[in-house]
């Protein structure tokens, strides 16, 4: 009876969402949230079959640069005049463009994501000049995300690429070559939106098919993400401390997550980076600061100590993960982009079962330290 | 985005004023504390950095892991400025006592942690001066060894009922915030600082490596020239339709980043426009930044004004963040609910007004393109350009 009265209510404090798959494989999700204060409107592009390459590396960041622009580089003037604001980030598995907006805006956002998506020609003189501004990017990065590129790298080798892109291969790029990727890139079946706020379910819904639903297939090869790792244990170098995991559907990965959360906890100003993914990655804590044994801490410290707070850090985590409609909107998008069956509840749901043992052995899993 | 129901309940000479604000569904409890900062002298400056960095690590009330507790894993988060400190604290919804309490512990009955003096020096000096906005104050830094006296004095004339201003965001209940400060406040103890155990020695923090180029344009009061100010920074460097944003990094090419705030200083604010370049040829010379700018104000058209007012809009009612107005040393203000909450402590607190969103962007749309591009022109004209980093 407790179980089942349990279960119901967590079906009661579910949001309504419906995810749509259009019969060009591009997928659709619209979740309301009654008290969210924005909305958040996503696109997410999958680029497994594009992943970084020594020889490409950061074709996809510069895309993201270029297309965030609009095709007369005046999309980010029309948002701001209207308030809204968008953002676009490059990862190792999806390319996001990001709007925030208010509900009566939903339309003109989605506008904006189609604007996005049209294909642009750029010149040699457009690539040379944004090279030098991702040299930039790349110059003013933290040192965590650099230690934090390092251990990909180590983990994974060239399928690890950080995805900001080097600098001297992106001012050879070939404008038409861009161009080409991003029209494959933007097959329909990469694309994933999703809608998060408070806005009504079906008339959202519509608006986005009109927008995605006549696009065609430019390629029927979809390749998986392949991202195997080359050796299981990373060089000790650098302030970071890391675990690899596998699916974000494992409990192991809720686990990581939660002793993850709790080992940055001990030390201020610490950082903690996950990215959830079907395919293995890490989990990482670290500083900016040099000098932290984080070894030491892991070994020194008894998780069962720690097992009570990181609960506490879970379940804060968990809360913004679905409240905030950014945060929700990426959670879903960034699954949904690698293949529309995905979604986090598995991940939720380790992580609010998790028990002491399996915190236990996953803070034994964080052993292996990187220093710059 | 500012919650709309808000209520100066407490102002009394004595007492902290307290500034409720009512949300339908609220999941935590926001307090924030702004407590206004008398005249201090560079050796007070920082001995109160040194009391807030024992302030961190527990109260006499409070271990640092029982505030974390109470306050559900969050820690509290202490900013020192110019002219205030802001106290931040985010609790469970049910937890308004609870963080009040937390609150009245750190301004009051603080026990600090500390056997070695050398540790809570070394944590002052990175907290005045080095944060990402607070470098620009370039503070100077009082040389010599504190004592655990002037400490104690420090935080005694700093830490005051009356220079207070207090903000409880969250949902109804039975006892009024108002009332629980109130019950704490007849508990207040006019000194009370007790010293016991030690902090460990803080890590060694790397300097930033690029360099900064900032525009610092004079200081002046909020008043009538306030809001045109406020727009034309707003207008020069917020967002990516700012002329920092069109000079700087794309007709340029030199930053990768660039932003705009205003610091806080005594008399009022001071704006800044801050570009970051890792390439020294960028920075060979500094008057070419201002020159950019300028170039880029004269080509103002109507359109850069509503782009502006339209930012402002989604600022302050739609949350797209990139407030100009700092939220701690690092970083300009977001739209959390302790961000909003904080705006308001801080506003009464600067302006003895509560902070009115509609109205405060009424005051943005009174000035024309022609008045926006002479303000543009006569704080980017007047700064001092300053360079920072290697």
């Amino acid at each position: 009876m407790i179980l089942a009265a349990t279960f119901l209510l967590a079906l009661q404090a579910e949001p309504p969402r419906l995810r749509t798959q259009l019969p060009n494989r591009a997928t659709i999700l619209v979740e309301r949230l009654p008290a969210a204060d924005y909305v958040s409107v996503q696109l997410w592009i999958n680029s497994a079959s594009f992943s970084d390459r020594f020889s490409t590396h950061g074709y996809r960041h510069l895309l993201e640069h270029f297309q965030a622009k609009g095709f007369d580089n005046r999309l980010d003037y029309r948002l701001e005049s209207k308030g809204m604001l968008l953002d676009a980030e490059t990862t190792r598995d999806a390319i996001k463009f990001g709007i925030r907006c208010q509900p009566s805006q939903v339309r003109l956002a989605i506008q904006a994501i189609g604007d996005v998506l049209r294909p642009r020609l750029v010149s040699k003189t457009d690539i040379e000049i944004e090279s030098n501004i991702i040299r930039e990017e790349l110059a003013l990065r933290a040192a965590f995300s650099q230690l934090s590129a390092d251990a990909w790298l180590k983990a994974f080798g060239e399928s690890g690429l950080d995805p900001y892109g080097n600098p001297d291969v992106l001012s050879k790029a070939d404008p038409t070559d861009l161009q080409n990727t991003w029209v494959e890139m933007t097959s329909p079946e990469n694309l994933a939106l999703v809608v998060a706020g408070n806005v009504e379910i079906d008339p959202t819904t519509e608006l986005v098919k009109n927008l995605l639903g006549a696009r065609k297939a430019v390629s029927s090869v979809t390749v998986k993400a392949d991202r195997r790792g080359l050796n299981d244990t990373m060089a000790k170098r650098g302030s970071v401390i890391a675990s690899k995991v596998g699916s974000f559907r494992e409990p192991g990965t809720a686990a990581r997550i939660a002793a993850g959360l709790a080992i940055a906890n001990l030390v201020p100003g610490t950082y903690f980076q996950y990215g959830p993914s079907n395919v293995p990655g890490l989990v990482l804590v670290g500083s900016d600061e040099k000098s932290i044994n984080w070894v030491d801490i892991v070994v020194r410290e008894n998780p069962d100590n720690h097992f009570s707070v990181a609960k506490k850090l879970v379940d804060r985590w968990v809360e913004i993960q679905t409240t905030d409609p950014a945060k929700v909107a990426a959670l879903r998008g960034r699954l949904l982009a690698q293949s529309p069956s995905l979604r986090p509840e598995t991940l939720l749901e380790n992580l609010r079962t998790l028990t002491v043992e399996q915190f236990r052995d996953a803070w034994k899993s964080f052993n292996v330290e990187v220093r710059s | 985005m500012i919650l709309s129901l808000a209520f100066v309940l407490a102002t009394q000479a004595d007492q902290a004023t307290v500034i409720e604000v009512r949300s339908m569904t609220p999941r935590r409890v926001a307090v924030e504390c702004v407590v206004k900062l008398p005249e201090l002298n560079l050796r007070e400056e920082k001995a109160l950095a040194a009391a807030i960095a024992a302030m961190e690590m527990g109260t006499r009330r409070h271990s640092a892991d029982t505030m974390q507790d109470l306050l559900d894993g969050q820690r509290p988060e202490i900013s020192q400025f110019t002219d205030h400190i802001r106290i931040s604290l985010l609790g469970p919804r049910d937890g308004t006592s609870s963080a009040l309490s937390i609150l009245f512990g750190l301004t009051n009955q603080t026990g600090f942690e500390l056997k070695s003096i050398a540790a809570l020096e070394a944590t002052a000096k990175e907290r005045i001066g080095q944060g990402y906005w607070s470098r620009f104050y370039q503070a100077k830094i009082d040389g010599r060894a504190l004592t655990i006296g002037e400490i104690e004095a420090t935080y005694n004339k700093v830490f005051r009922r009356n220079q207070m201003v207090i903000t409880v965001s969250g949902a109804p209940s039975t006892v009024e915030p108002t009332q629980m400060w109130q019950a704490m406040e007849r508990n207040w103890q006019k000194r009370n600082v007790l010293f016991r155990e030690a902090p460990s020695v803080p890590a060694e923090v790397d300097a930033y490596g690029p360099t900064t180029v900032g525009l610092k344009a004079p200081e002046f009061a909020w008043g009538g020239q306030g809001p045109a100010r406020l727009l034309a920074t707003i207008a020069l460097g917020s967002g990516k339709g700012s002329a920092l944003f069109h000079s700087w990094r794309q007709r340029k090419g030199w930053t990768y980043v660039q932003e705009c705030a205003w610091l806080p200083t005594k008399s009022g604010f001071q704006p800044v426009f801050a570009g970051i370049t890792a390439n020294p040829a960028n920075v060979a010379e500094l008057e070419p930044w201002r020159v950019a700018l300028l170039e880029e104000i004269e080509r103002w058209t109507e359109e850069d004004r509503t782009r502006a007012l339209g930012f402002a809009n989604g600022i302050w009612k739609n949350g797209i963040g990139f407030s100009p107005f700092l939220g701690s040393a690092d970083r300009t203000l977001t739209t959390s609910p302790s961000d909003q909450a904080y705006l308001l402590a801080y506003w009464f607190a600067k302006t003895g007004a509560v902070f009115e969103t509609d109205r405060f962007l009424s005051l943005l749309e009174s000035t024309d393109l022609e008045a926006l591009k002479a303000t543009a022109k006569e704080l980017v004209s007047g700064a001092e350009i300053v360079r920072i980093g290697s």
